[in-house]
């Protein structure tokens, strides 16, 4: 057995790519664990967990790896590949890159400049006053930036008339353009503002394929729905959109009050406003007020003089043996959220790390309980990319949930667009026979991967596939009435 | 309507970047690292000394 580090300095590289290095490492002959991680204090610790003792001297700016191989010769190729690797794959590192504190002369009068922040939270505040002081717009990729930056930043550039989508904003689409997790959809003069990055992306995706098209999609992050942010950039971005023929906003769980004043604004113009989940339907004025997706899009449908989004008929041709319990796997917060509602609406007691309410919280543990668990949320990718980027954690717990004999259906939803992983179904191929499998593809076939082999290859493995998640998680919710 | 031609400045990390350079998207790369973490010991002493 032979351990060896290495250590690169004065480079930085995001996690996701590190984390894929680690994971191709880790597939090589003869090695039994391997690492390659930025080296900050909090990553050391990573290192220490899976039993890797690093250099006490290392320095925080510097990339270090770390094998534990079968001997000394396949530890050192393994350094060697790794190093190799990492200038594999950033050979975009090759070109010009610019000086954040000097990108005046890069735009010019008529541009709609934008600055894409994805670095760790705590570096945001500094990068993002830079932005708005050279008069761009922000999307904050980043979470864990304290609210009382965000207000700072919004407050700031709605000063200047300038947009800070985010913080924590997944999802943003400009001219066609996806910036982030994102669809190619269709352009057209459907305006969309909302607090939740896989809601923009079904929403978005769902109009697609009823036809219609978007002039933009705004993400605003999901703090901009609280009290204290009072929806600031939704506010903006409502007034920036306004010439759309119709606007649709979508939140999670809005501040009530704040939800009030935003229905108002919208009210005089054809829009729709989707609070996910709250089972309160009205209108007021030109607004349509719903909890799910498809009504919202549905309703867009009608006003356009379209047919409704296509239900797939699929038939109830399974024996359940006794199966009693849902088990719902997501790697798209809202669509998970969305889901919990629809299962309760439909009287199931559903659980959840990301709860409708706190009395149906769970951690790890759902034995004996329906539950619907958003894998992308801070507990599942601590060290590892967020399952849109490497499904492999969520299609694994696919495969656990599928081999309970108690489990009568597991739902899940497949994300496609920019910033998705290429192969969704990346680890599913040997999935067990026993509950019944039920999905939804959020995608478009403009997307970058093959909407119709991902449908195909859901269905070879015996998925009953929808056109939606809030279909996906109804037809789940019949499936539990059967038992 | 947004007006104007988009104009990405990415700064973070590279998974993103290379998503977006997919895309047709007039796209520029921004040079950023993440400040040198001090030990806590030091960074201790030098926010000491900049309280006085």
């Amino acid at each position: 057995m032979a351990v060896k580090y290495h250590e690169v300095k004065g480079r930085y590289i995001d996690s996701v790519l590190l984390m894929q290095i680690t994971r191709e490492l880790e597939q090589e002959k003869g090695v039994k664990e391997a690492a390659v991680l930025s080296a900050t204090s909090q990553n050391l610790e990573i290192f220490e967990s899976i039993g890797f003792n690093p250099p006490k001297d290392v320095e925080s700016s510097s990339i270090l790896i770390a094998v534990n191989a079968d001997n000394e010769t396949i530890a050192t190729n393994t350094i060697n590949e790794a190093l190799e690797m990492l200038d594999r794959k950033t050979e975009s590192s090759d070109i010009e890159t610019y000086a954040l504190d000097d990108l005046g002369p890069l735009t010019e009068v008529g541009d709609f400049p934008l600055l894409y922040i994805s670095t760790p939270g705590k570096y945001v505040e500094d990068i993002a006053k830079k932005g708005l002081d050279q008069g761009l717009n922000l999307h904050i990729f980043s979470s864990n930036v304290p609210i009382e930056t965000e207000l700072e930043l919004k407050k700031i550039a709605h000063e200047k008339n300038l947009l800070v989508l985010g913080p924590d904003a997944g999802t943003t689409i400009i001219q066609g353009q996806g910036i982030g997790f994102a669809n190619v959809i269709r352009e057209g003069t459907i305006g969309i503002v909302g607090s939740s990055g896989t809601g923009i992306q079904e929403l978005s995706v769902l109009l697609d394929k009823g036809g219609l098209g978007i002039s933009a999609a705004l993400g605003v992050g999901t703090n901009d729905f609280t009290q204290e942010i009072n929806a600031i950039m939704t506010r903006q971005g409502i007034e920036l959109l306004y010439d759309s023929s119709m606007i649709i906003v979508v939140a999670k769980k809005p501040n009530p009050s704040v939800m009030k004043e935003i229905v108002k604004l919208l009210s005089e113009k054809p829009s729709a406003f989707v609070a996910l989940g709250d089972d309160e339907t009205y209108a007021q004025g030109e607004t349509y007020v719903t909890g799910y997706l498809d009504d919202a899009v549905n309703f867009a449908l009608r006003n356009a003089g379209k047919a409704p989004l296509v239900k797939p008929e699929v038939k109830m041709d399974f024996d359940l043996q006794g199966r009693k319990y849902v088990r719902g796997m997501f790697v798209g917060g809202s669509l998970c959220y969305q889901a919990q509602a629809i299962l309760k609406k439909n009287g199931i007691d559903i659980y959840s790390n990301a709860p409708l309410d706190e009395k149906h919280q769970v951690d790890k543990n759902w034995d004996d309980l329906n539950a619907c668990i958003d894998t992308g949320s801070e507990e599942y990718v601590q060290g590892r990319p967020h399952p849109m980027i490497d499904p492999r954690l969520r299609n694994e717990m696919i495969l656990d949930e599928c081999k309970k004999d108690d489990v009568a259906v597991v739902l899940f939803d497949v994300m496609l667009g920019y910033g998705s992983a290429r192969d969704p179904l990346d680890g599913l191929e040997n999935i067990p026979e026993g509950p019944v499998l039920v999905a939804s593809i959020t995608g478009t076939t403009n997307d970058p991967q093959d909407y119709a082999k991902v449908e195909k290859g859901l269905k070879k493995l015996g998925v009953k596939v929808f056109t939606s998640a809030q279909q996906a998680a109804e037809f789940a919710a019949k499936v539990l009435e059967e038992k | 309507m947004i007006e104007g031609k988009l104009k990405v400045f990415a700064v973070g990390a590279e998974w993103f970047y290379q998503e977006m350079d997919k895309q047709d998207i007039q796209l520029y790369k921004i040079d950023w690292a993440p400040p040198v973490e001090l030990p806590k010991d030091i960074s201790d002493i030098l926010k000491g000394l900049g309280k006085k």
